[in-house]
């Protein structure tokens, strides 16, 4: 039997279903490509984003506690701040501003049980926002992260001074958080966590835990003046030499000891005069105190804290 | 039957485009997405060492060689690049990579006032207060800024 006519490779029929085969799956196949692409890149957008907007809490961070002038709590609650911290980010900012991330820093208001302004403790909650344009996306992304910045600890860690040669310091106090400041007269310094002579101070009392052992220590007062004099008539800071009471309680003998100290021209900066109080076991207490509390009123006498030291 | 062959011969060159481009972007991100995450695991860790380093007993991080290339911890922990690798030392263990295909790794330095400080200076390591790294691997670069605990003033307030 003989076949007749010539054999098509194609027919225009399934030419036409080739066509449509191709034209349903290519697409389809780019797009699951091209998304899977999208949400990789999308991955890294929000590892930058998270990367970046750490940075900028940890420069935070370092500079709500960096004590040189022009810096601290106060210069990172300045509106001026968010311009500011950009060439602190060490050529973060601009790298990750080609890369298509803006950052925004908001500081709450004053949060947390100390927010009393009166406790002279502050809190501030720092949020640091980045924005981006997600690959494939019309609508921009945010992140949001914050850290809890407060000015306590910087007072305390910029005006207490190191402990004589030989000696670590065990305990500082806080003067905020000594014990009944405000019943004994003393008032909140503004803007510093230290503590000024009030009309009736006479004293003021830190529970502090010396070594178990009996070792020699020594209790440190970090104090400054304001100058001499009362309201306008203040003059210049600085104040002459002063009297202190150290009584030292050693639950280890059950005693009391008392001295009295001098701390030569207090000047209007910070000082910290550490005073021998012999050898220490248990738990003391100690309280600073003077007898002559107008002088000490005149004086402006401000105090930051006390620190026990022990030898090494 | 020419006609038909010329027609699937243009869709089907077309397709094939298409799709090769698209396999070849999504090589790339699939290469980059694996250079990210080296980059980004990485990076963890050393601002893990950094943020977490010594203190120095005079106050600030104990930083014992402050270099471009790489940083010394006074507890003898290194962190480095080594050919293309970035490397990690930990005292007493054996160095191991924390990225491979690195084509730069730079360590910079600031200190507390945020002005850069010389890497391989002498006064480096006891002024240094932020760290910068910066790595490129597999074409991605990443960067992170990082501030050793151990020169924050509040801890001195004990």
């Amino acid at each position: 039997m003989r076949r007749s006519g010539r054999t098509k490779a194609f027919t225009l029929v399934e030419a036409i279903a080739i066509v449509i085969v191709l034209g349903l799956a290519v697409p389809a196949t780019v797009g699951m490509l091209y998304d899977a692409t999208r949400q990789r890149v999308q991955t890294r957008q929000n590892l930058e984003a998270d990367r970046f907007a750490s940075a900028i809490l940890e420069t935070v961070l370092a500079d709500a506690y960096n004590p040189d002038a022009g810096l601290g709590l106060d210069a990172v609650t300045d509106p001026a701040y968010e311009r500011l911290i950009a060439p602190r980010l060490g050529g973060l900012a601009e790298f990750y501003k080609q890369r298509g991330f803006a950052y925004r820093i908001g500081v709450s208001g004053p949060v947390g049980l100390d927010a009393d302004p009166a406790s002279g403790t502050e809190y501030r909650y720092v949020t640091a926002t980045v924005e981006w344009m997600p690959a494939g996306s019309t609508t921009r992304s945010r992140l949001s992260a914050g850290v809890l910045v407060t000015d306590l600890p910087r007072q305390a860690g910029s005006v207490f001074g190191p402990p004589p040669p030989g000696y670590q310091v065990y305990q500082t106090i806080d003067a905020n958080a000594s014990w009944k400041w405000k019943r004994l007269g003393w008032k909140a310094v503004k803007d510093s966590t230290a503590l000024q002579s009030g009309r009736r101070s006479r004293w003021l009392l830190f529970i502090m835990k010396f070594p178990g052992t009996a070792t020699p220590s020594q209790v440190g007062l970090t104090v400054m003046s304001r100058g001499i004099g009362r309201g306008k008539k203040r003059g210049g800071a600085g104040a002459p030499s002063l009297d202190f009471v150290v009584s030292v309680y050693d639950s280890g003998t059950r005693r009391w000891r008392t001295q009295n100290v001098r701390i030569a021209a207090i000047s209007g900066e910070w000082q910290t005069a550490w005073f021998d109080v012999g050898n220490v076991s248990g738990t003391g207490y100690t309280i600073v105190g003077w007898r002559n509390a107008r002088k000490f009123r005149r004086t402006g006498l401000t105090v930051a804290g006390i620190q026990m030291a022990g030898r090494q | 039957m020419i006609a038909v062959m010329v027609i699937i011969a243009t869709v089907g060159s077309i397709a094939a485009a298409l799709i090769g481009q698209s396999a070849l972007a999504y090589q790339r991100s699939i290469s980059q997405e694996r250079g990210a995450n080296s980059a980004a695991l990485a990076l963890d860790r050393i601002v893990a060492e950094v943020r977490d380093m010594p203190e120095d007993p005079g106050g600030g991080p104990a930083i014992r060689r402050a270099d471009a290339g790489s940083i010394q911890l006074d507890d003898g922990t290194v962190i480095e690049v080594v050919g293309t690798s970035v490397m990690l030392t930990k005292p007493g263990d054996q160095p191991a990579p924390l990225c491979q295909n690195v084509s730069a790794f730079e360590l910079s330095y600031m200190d507390a006032a945020g002005a850069p400080l010389r890497p391989g200076d002498p006064g480096t390591p006891g002024a240094t207060r932020r760290v910068v790294v910066r790595i490129v691997s597999n074409g991605v670069e990443a960067r992170a800024l990082v501030v050793p605990r151990a020169g924050l003033d509040w801890r001195a307030g004990g």
